[in-house]
């Protein structure tokens, strides 16, 4: 697991801003594959403005699926499609912590 | 300022003092009798828990005679110092006052830190002998090797932090 992973799923980390780093997919996956884990405590996360495209869009989507913690997500100014728009949607029907999902 | 310093230092009720420029005014400024009169008060007073002196255009100079302000104060636990010009050689002074420090939260936002100055931060954040609790890094100018360097510290022995704020860096270049 890569350090921001780590740092991810292995510290009392709450919330992280982010936005306008460049991240792009590789690091929004890692993002996306932290918060499919238990010991992930993030609550607030913003990647607005990160070249995040759907092949990530896609990850976070089912990340939240399973994520019981997260209560705020930014994915705005990134290069999501309506597709994986669609996809965040039907995973927040399942998820029950999301207070605010900005897209 | 110097004079409200000065003042502040005898107070037995102020534990929040906020000097700093909001936005862009820049109406007060702080000066080398402000700088070493801030430093006398944090000497003196304690009670001040939380310092605002943001975009005082502090830089190293002025960091520099705060800094044993910042070293003997036994109260603080929130300093802001964002946007005031602070470069690597000044984070280094900064790193240094604070490591025995009680330091919950920093704000270093729009600084010029530079990869080297956010590397005494985290040397602050794996050696302190308080762990921070919030930082503020935004827009500080590191890139994505500095920026590993800090997730690697909330790894290690600051993994008491819950608040990181790194936005507009190059983290992911």
């Amino acid at each position: 697991m890569s350090i921001v992973g780590q740092a991810l799923s292995k510290s009392a980390l709450k919330k992280l801003f982010a936005a306008n780093n460049s991240c792009g997919d590789a690091a929004a996956i890692v993002f996306a594959e932290s918060l499919r884990l238990f010991t992930c405590n993030l609550e607030y996360l913003d990647l607005s403005s990160n070249e995040i495209t759907d092949k990530a869009g896609v990850k976070l989507a089912d990340a939240l699926r399973s994520n019981k913690k997260l209560k705020y997500l930014d994915l705005s100014d990134n290069g999501l499609s309506i597709s994986t728009s669609e996809k965040l949607a039907a995973s927040i029907r399942e998820n029950t912590s999301l207070n605010q999902l900005k897209t | 300022m110097a004079l409200l310093f000065d003042s502040v230092a005898k107070s037995t009720s102020i534990c929040s003092l906020s000097v700093g420029n909001e936005g862009s005014t820049n109406r007060n400024r702080i000066g080398s009798l402000g700088a070493k009169s801030l430093s006398n008060l944090l000497q003196r007073n304690h009670l001040i828990s939380l310092l605002d002196i943001r975009n005082l255009n502090i830089g190293f100079e002025y960091l520099q005679i705060m800094a044993e302000g910042f070293a003997k104060s036994n109260s603080l636990v929130y300093i802001n110092l964002s946007r005031n010009e602070i470069t690597a050689e000044a984070s280094q002074i900064l790193s240094q006052a604070l490591l025995k420090k009680a330091i919950e939260g920093l704000d270093l936002s729009l600084n010029p830190l530079g990869d080297l100055g956010v590397r005494q931060i985290c040397q602050l954040m794996i050696h302190g002998s308080h762990r921070l609790v919030r930082i503020d890094l935004s827009n500080c100018s590191f890139s994505n090797q500095v920026g590993n360097n800090l997730f690697s510290a909330i790894v290690g022995k600051s993994n008491n932090l819950i608040r990181l704020n790194i936005a507009g860096n190059l983290f992911g270049q």
